[in-house]
């Protein structure tokens, strides 16, 4: 294999890499960020400020699901505050687990990570988690 | 434009080959957007859907097919031989062939490179090197493949709030062979088709037929 060739695999594979989600520390922090945040405002009855981290789908759920508006519904979640213990970002789709054992899923939007599942419990790679709020 | 006359084939590929690509990415990203619509989600950039992984396993599954297409056809077709084609050497051939025929070591003319020349690992290397250079390519796109492949497929898993899987996971997923194996199967039908099609039939003036009065029993014969 000569120089150039070289050069060019080794060039296919970082952006390879770069695509597959390998080196993306910042969309790794900032999802972790929402997630601790949404727990601990839910926690801490801040209702507004949970609701503002949750996409505009899963809002709508949860204010269709409890008939009130969201910022009422998101405090009746059972969920604990927990720090987030994990996080892993595809594409522009991201999980973050918590140290208790609960999931949150997330989607990049035109405003930046919200979430869109929440207080999830995982069935595996073959059948959807069961979660207390999701779009 | 003696030189775009004498390089008038890797020019017209490579213009078309670069057309296509920037006509996948258009109508890929707009694809792209219009799955994001149905969805409830936001359209993105065209530059954030050129870096994307979905933009690129899509690239990536059909370079490393087509890598492996040549790569072998070029080593198959050192022991393989179909008789009355063009792609073919005569049955007597089959093999590496000998040093005189190759025109190595010491039987290289002035003309021939330098490495044909020298000998040992160097002419042993050079005298491999296109398949080398070709099984490169072809594991690099299928490691490309199979990376930005095991984001898109966990992409959708969160999508589908399902656990993800790791990159050995996903080897093993149907996905990740489903995308592989319907692009072999497509070049292993054209090559195929081409080198028994290549026995009947002629293109008077390509290399890539026989002379138009060529028998069909002539092997390794080109226009």
């Amino acid at each position: 294999m000569d120089l150039a060739t070289g050069r060019s695999a080794a060039l296919a594979l970082a952006l390879a890499l770069a695509v597959a989600g390998c080196g993306r520390d910042g969309d790794r922090q900032a999802v972790r960020a929402v997630a601790g945040g949404f727990y601990a405002a839910v926690a801490q009855h801040h209702g507004e400020r949970a609701c503002a981290l949750l996409s505009a789908d899963t809002r709508m759920a949860l204010e269709q699901q409890e008939s009130e508006p969201c910022a009422r519904a998101v405090e009746k979640l059972s969920l604990k505050a927990e720090r987030p213990a994990t996080a892993e970002v595809y594409s522009s789709e991201a999980l973050v687990r918590l140290v208790g054992g609960d999931t949150v899923f997330l989607g990049d939007t035109a405003h930046g990570w919200r979430i869109s599942a929440a207080g999830c419990q995982m069935k595996g790679d073959r059948e959807p988690a069961d979660c207390e709020l999701e779009d | 434009m003696r030189f775009v006359r004498d390089n008038s084939l890797s020019l017209f590929f490579l213009a078309i080959f670069l057309a296509a690509l920037a006509g996948q990415a258009l109508v890929g990203h707009g694809q792209f957007n219009h799955d994001q619509l149905l969805h409830h989600g936001d359209p993105i950039s065209l530059g954030r859907y050129l870096t994307s992984s979905e933009f690129a396993v899509d690239v990536a599954e059909n370079w490393q097919s087509e890598y492996l297409q040549f790569t072998l056809y070029i080593l198959a077709t050192v022991w393989l031989v179909q008789r009355g084609s063009p792609e073919s050497k005569p049955p007597g051939d089959i093999g590496l062939e000998s040093d005189e025929k190759q025109r190595v070591g010491k039987h290289a003319d002035r003309s021939s490179p330098r490495w044909a020349k020298l000998g040992g690992l160097r002419t042993a290397l050079y005298s491999s090197s296109l398949v080398i250079v070709m099984t490169v390519f072809w594991l690099g796109s299928w490691l490309a493949q199979s990376l930005a492949g095991w984001s898109t497929y966990n992409a959708n898993q969160i999508d589908h709030q399902a656990g993800t899987v790791s990159w050995l996971g996903y080897i093993g997923t149907n996905e990740f062979w489903d995308r592989t194996l319907q692009n072999w199967q497509s070049e292993f039908l054209a090559v195929g088709s081409m080198a028994i099609f290549a026995v009947y039939l002629r293109q008077r003036g390509s290399p890539e037929s026989k002379p138009v009065g060529a028998p069909h029993e002539a092997t390794g014969v080109e226009g």
